[in-house]
């Protein structure tokens, strides 16, 4: 493995001190002048015509500027294109009708958002209220509540995924399993809620926008489309953003509503979502229903498994849905070598909050049937769910592995992965422990659970939802300049939430340049007028995509820079070397000359150049992952660029009275490959197991029957805090990307992943002595008391 | 016209003299009327801690007073923390360990620890899970956050602050 | 989410206070601490037209400790009660349970005058009031009067003070330190509020037998309520594992719990059953030691 001085080391992050110091550029902090504040007024019904709008007396509160109905936003804006193709209107407000309680049904500019709020109160809006329909099963049926008349059903897609010889695989095998599992619907709510500026200008026709947006360029077209702009007419700023986790993708039709609502009114307008907004209206993934029939050999060879998933995404089927069905196809297979899959993917609409990404997106609602499954198999075969897994696991000779999908699986070693955990959490231990505790009274169990976490996209995937995938490629672009002070900026196409992807790439580029990270600024404002392009930053694809545009335009920049030295120094180019930004001949050392004064003579001296030579320090790349290929005629695809792996293991302890879980340990063995920076991947790790710890134990929106939300604040959706987080140990294995040229792969979701299936094996564990079957993905303490008392 | 109250207080050692609406949130004001935007608003009713600061000497979060209660106080926000571009100990145990990722909850998780450690100042585990469970953050999964308050506990004994 | 428009008062003393909120009556609110109703504020699911802050009144914060009981302040906050060493030693139960009360912001600022007032069923203090056989003054403008622990919480937060009544001081009743007592609560994450919520005193005679004994619920209802079936049960009797089970079952099935998105009616009064269990055994333990 490369030998490197700043890719693999802990270093502290350059974004940190302005965050220590309050000095944070966020959406909130962030003013335009002459702006006006926005409220919305949404709506108290989760299904209904809406007949009249009259908000004449908001107009006369004094303060207030102006208002946008759905009709206005009707009139000015083209509906957002979706990945379905029924027809299905989606603007940023609600147009005729209401689909959702919180959907947003007036905007009102004033001066503040105090006058703003205050105008709400006086809108009168008629209503005529519908029957809602709140379950996905309940809306296909024939004579549901239409939500979208134009698609002549609440069922808006459907399509069937054969890969592998299905029937093969079921006449082959002893056994067929049937089970039956429920998802239900958490999000990541980050601190910060979503946020954007909208400013129209009227003498170039042109609007800019600041927002929370972290995948900008993924929906650029698409909101360009609707403000019926060319794209280089819409200028999109992402500040700083106070943690995305795909939730704040979802601002993107409020970056319409501000931008129409500024054209109307002739001032910048300023939207912050509040908390109570965010909860109910931003996006609530889908619940899961996911039927398995899974074909299995008595030995526990896994032959195929046959799935019905059906996901609720809400009113509207919108960007990037239906991805929490199809971004699951990086990894069908999971660790297993299954050669036969089917899925049978159902997207229904019913009348709660529209889906959207969130940390994961499909993968944890997609494992939890996978892993729990293996639990199930080795249950029913009386063997060891550990040794189903060694079973079944694709072997490290076999890599790269191409999925019965076409997954093309870098590197890993499942069975060394699986062998480490289980000696750090003493498996054999932990069981003659178990039985000894049992006989005290004592419940404990453990979990196991085996992932690949894929890194990168191809977006052929965005396009598997239109029948023929069209799209394809996982492309990212950066750009390194060296500025004549010896200074180096580099502009990304990811925007940062966070993440820490400002400071890994400030280490690629100082290794490659050579020069001290501390004089890298990599610019954390994104801009869609000056930044390189990117989809953005989502899916776990920096470390395997951005870092590798980061690391191509480096180079470049480094090779022009020993062209000019060589000439310079008059020595032969493979004679030279960089260090601490000092280009010098290695057997003559004394002859250098420093990166700042190449880059001066690139920019002034040019006469001095080599012909042909460009001058300028500084260059543009382009990553261009050539295994992100089209879809062929099976619609089989390579959807991922790189993907890590890593083991779960947990023991717990159920309080059999109260039905309180308690987490005794919690190890994560991560593989992702080569690290730029070790201290951000287990920051990363950390972060998502608390998520999926909260999503599991604590964390659920709530509907009752007439759609009405019942989870609108802090006090209804609970959080993870401190003293209820458990510790998390994390050990590293490194089995480096043979795709990409650091060997890194993308990580940031695989921590929050494994954690609901997790704790369902485990919990099941530790009341298997009560004939427990765990089939849904709530394990809060009513239920987990509710089944450990059934007998 | 909107009645105003006049109001004169202390941030981070400068004395103001403004006039507020009574309704206005002392987050509201510290964040436009003072300029100090470090101060985040997370949720406006009370559960997150996001806004957390410091108000004549005990952790207060900032959404849950209005500022014309604010009249006659001190308060210390994170902006005070550093002194003269050196970060406090508390800053730079956070620094060094990874306490932080998107920075937004960091302000309150800085005043919380601040306060914490002024009344506890060798806490355990224990105590510092408990000191900033009124201060939600949904990045770090409180493992560094943790590990950083530890270690400033450490640097603060041995700075003499 | 920002609160709606009022007029703000900082009265100097308690007879201002009164003065202002009979004279704006029922649009008047008192502000204390503010934890509870700024929330409601910011909500706009509380829109008073006159805040009457007395968070100036300094004579409304005290903690004093006279013969036969202890007097606190209604402005004495959470955090002043949880460090008082005078409480800490002579009513520790008090003590405990102000620690479990939200987390430090909270406490730093949360009043036990307000936090009685709000009279929130899954509040700690207004369960633990009735267990103490505490009483609080209230004034107005008919001058002061006291209110039984009892008599005082009506329904969902609602007491029975008048509304141009302000809460002055909270008295408890002296506790024999050879009283057994424990405080405990079921909460989803440290220091929620309680889904449900125990409080217990307990004291044996020199035979053995139970003479004295009080255990209040939250969290079972629209207010606290004291498990009087239990109570009667556990008098005069020698106190075991058997008793304490019984007295905890008859203490569910006197609950009368209701269902919310946190946990059923049906769990709640299960809990009841494990929590009087727990709570109990824990007094006993203390009677002993």
């Amino acid at each position: 493995m490369k030998e490197y001085k700043w890719i693999g080391a802990k270093v502290k992050r350059f974004e940190d001190p302005r965050f220590l110091t309050g000095r944070g550029n966020y959406i909130g902090d962030i003013n335009c002048p002459n702006q006006l504040h926005a409220a919305i007024l949404r709506s108290p019904h989760a299904h209904a015509k809406i007949k009249n709008i009259d908000y004449s007396d908001a107009l006369k509160l004094p303060g207030v500027f102006g208002g946008l109905t759905g009709g206005d936003v009707a009139n000015m804006s083209d509906p957002f294109m979706t990945l379905v193709t029924v027809p299905m209107k989606y603007y940023c407000m609600a147009f005729n009708k209401v689909r959702y309680v919180g959907e947003p049904v007036v905007a009102i500019a004033a001066e503040n958002r105090y006058i703003a709020e205050d105008a709400l109160d006086l809108i009168k809006v008629e209503y005529e209220p519908l029957t809602p329909v709140m379950d996905s099963e309940k809306a296909m049926e024939k004579d549901a509540p239409l939500l979208h008349e134009e698609a002549g059903s609440n069922l808006c897609w459907h399509d069937t995924f054969p890969y592998g010889d299905i029937d093969e695989a079921f006449k082959k095998a002893d056994e067929i399993i049937k089970e039956r599992f429920t998802f239900h619907s958490y999000s990541s709510t980050p601190m910060e809620t979503m946020g954007c500026i909208g400013n129209y200008n009227p003498a170039e026709g042109s609007f800019t926008a600041w927002s929370t947006l972290h995948v900008p360029m993924l929906f650029h077209m698409a909101l360009a489309m609707a403000l019926r702009v060319v794209g280089s007419k819409l200028r999109l700023i992402v500040p700083d953003v106070g943690g995305g986790f795909g939730n704040k993708a979802k601002v993107y039709p409020y970056v319409v509503l501000a931008c129409l609502l500024s054209k109307k009114v002739g001032r910048p307008v300023k939207w912050i979502e509040d908390r109570r907004e965010h909860l109910m209206a931003c996006v609530q993934p889908p619940g899961r229903i996911a039927e398995y029939e899974v074909a299995v050999k008595k030995d526990g060879t896994i032959l195929g498994i046959k799935e019905k998933l059906i996901d609720n995404v809400g009113a509207y089927t919108r960007l990037p849905e239906p991805n929490h069905m199809m971004r699951p196809f990086q990894i069908l297979v999971g660790c297993y070598k299954i050669p036969a899959i089917e899925i049978d993917g159902y997207i229904v609409n019913t009348n709660k909050c529209p889906s959207g990404a969130n940390r994961g997106l499909g993968l944890q609602q997609y494992y939890f049937p996978l892993e729990r499954i293996i639990d199930i198999i080795a249950k029913r075969l009386g063997m060891d769910p550990v040794d189903i897994r060694f079973k079944n696991f694709i072997q490290p000779s076999e890599f790269p592995y191409t999925t019965p999908n076409g997954s093309i699986y870098d590197s890993g070693d499942y069975p060394n992965t699986l062998k480490k955990i289980l000696e750090m959490i003493d498996y054999k231990g932990f069981r003659k422990e178990q039985e000894k505790l049992r006989k005290e009274g004592i419940y404990r169990g453990i979990g196991i659970v085996t992932i690949v976490e894929p890194g990168g996209v191809n977006v052929g995937l965005l396009s598997m939802s239109l029948g023929i995938p069209i799209l394809s490629g996982a492309d990212d672009h950066a750009f390194v300049r060296v500025d004549n002070t010896g200074g180096v900026t580099v502009l990304l196409g990811c925007p940062s939430m966070g993440t820490g992807l400002l400071t890994a790439a400030a280490q690629v580029a100082a290794d490659i340049l050579d020069v001290n990270p501390e004089n890298i600024n990599v610019i954390s404002q994104f801009d869609s007028s000056t930044h390189p392009w990117s989809t953005g930053t989502h899916g776990s694809r920096f470390a395997c995509s951005m870092a590798e545009a980061v690391a191509g335009a480096a180079r470049i920049v480094r090779n022009k820079a020993l062209m000019v030295a060589s000439g310079m120094l008059e020595a032969n180019i493979d004679d030279l070397d960089i260090k601490e930004g000092l280009i010098f001949v290695k057997s003559v050392p004394e002859k250098a000359i420093p990166l700042a004064r190449v880059a001066t003579i690139t920019n002034f001296s040019t006469a001095l150049l080599p012909p042909g030579f460009e001058p300028g320090l500084e260059a543009r790349y382009a990553f261009r992952f050539d295994k992100a290929n089209l879809a062929d005629e099976k619609r089989r695809m390579n959807m991922a660029v790189t993907y890590a792996n890593s083991a779960h293991a947990a023991i717990i302890e159920v309080d059999m009275e109260t039905g309180e879980v308690k987490v005794l340990k919690y190890i994560v063995l991560s593989d992702a490959g080569t690290m730029i920076n070790p201290m951000i991947v287990d920051g990363q790790i950390h972060g998502g197991v608390i998520h999926g710890f909260g999503g599991t134990f604590l964390e659920e929106f709530i509907y009752d029957e007439n759609g009405q939300q019942l989870t609108t604040t802090f006090l209804d959706y609970l959080l993870p805090k401190a003293p209820d987080s458990p510790d998390i140990q994390i050990e590293h294995t490194i089995t480096p990307s043979p795709f990409t040229s650091i060997g890194a792969k993308g990580i940031g979701e695989g921590g929050a992943v494994p954690v609901p299936v997790l704790m369902a094996n485990a919990i099941e564990d530790a009341l298997s002595p009560f004939s427990v079957k765990i089939r849904d993905s709530r394990m809060n303490i009513e239920k987990v008391w509710t089944m450990a008392n059934k007998s | 016209m909107v009645k105003k109250y006049a109001i004169n207080l202390t941030v981070n050692g400068i004395n103001y003299e403004k006039e507020v609406e009574a309704r206005k949130l002392l987050v509201d004001f510290i964040r436009e009327d003072i300029g100090l935007t470090g101060t985040h608003i997370g949720c406006e009713h009370g559960q997150c801690g996001a806004c957390t600061v410091v108000f004549n000497g005990k952790s207060l979060k900032s959404c849950l007073m209005f500022a014309v209660q604010a009249d006659g106080a001190e308060i210390l926000t994170v902006e005070g923390l550093a002194k003269d571009e050196k970060l406090h100990p508390i800053q730079e145990a956070f620094w060094e360990n990874h306490g932080l990722q998107c920075g937004y909850c960091t302000p309150g998780v800085l005043m919380s620890s601040y306060v914490l450690l002024k009344e506890n100042p060798q806490p355990s585990e224990e105590d510092i899970r408990e000191g900033i469970s009124g201060n939600i953050c949904r990045c770090t999964g409180y493992v560094n956050i943790v590990k950083a308050i530890k270690e400033a506990s450490k640097k603060i004994e041995g700075a003499g602050i | 989410m920002k609160p709606f428009s009022f007029e703000y008062f900082k009265p100097n003393n308690i007879d201002e206070a009164i003065s202002l909120l009979n004279g704006y009556g029922e649009d008047a609110v008192i502000l204390a601490g503010g934890q509870s109703l700024i929330p409601l504020m910011n909500l706009r699911l509380a829109r008073p037209k006159y805040i009457i802050d007395i968070n100036k009144i300094a004579e409304l914060s005290y903690i004093k400790d006279t013969n036969g009981g202890l007097s606190i302040g209604a402005l004495t906050r959470h955090r002043e009660i949880e460090k008082s060493d005078i409480i800490k030693s002579k009513y520790p139960i008090l003590s405990k349970t102000v620690s479990l009360i939200g987390n430090p912001q909270i406490r730093n600022w949360g009043t036990i005058g307000g936090s009685i007032s709000h009279a929130d069923p899954a509040g700690e203090l207004p369960t633990l009031l009735l267990a103490l056989n505490g009483k609080v003054k209230v004034v107005g403008n008919q001058g002061e009067r006291e209110i039984d622990g009892d008599d005082l919480f009506l329904g969902y937060l609602t007491t029975s003070m008048e509304k141009t009544e302000i809460l002055r001081e909270v008295y408890i009743p002296e506790i024999s330190p050879k009283m057994g007592w424990e405080f405990v609560e079921l909460t989803k994450r440290s220091h929620d509020f309680a889904i449900v919520s125990v409080a217990v005193l307990m004291s044996i005679d020199n035979a053995g037998k139970c003479n004295d004994v009080r255990i209040s619920l939250g969290g079972v209802g629209s207010m606290p309520v004291r498990a009087k079936g239990a109570e009667e049960f556990l008098l005069d009797k020698a106190i075991n594992d058997d008793s304490i089970n019984e007295a905890a079952n008859i203490a569910s099935e006197e609950a009368e719990p209701e269902s919310d998105i946190h946990a059923s009616a049906k769990y709640r009064k299960e809990m009841v059953k494990v929590f009087v269990n727990r709570g109990l055994i824990s007094a006993l333990d203390r009677v002993r030691g």
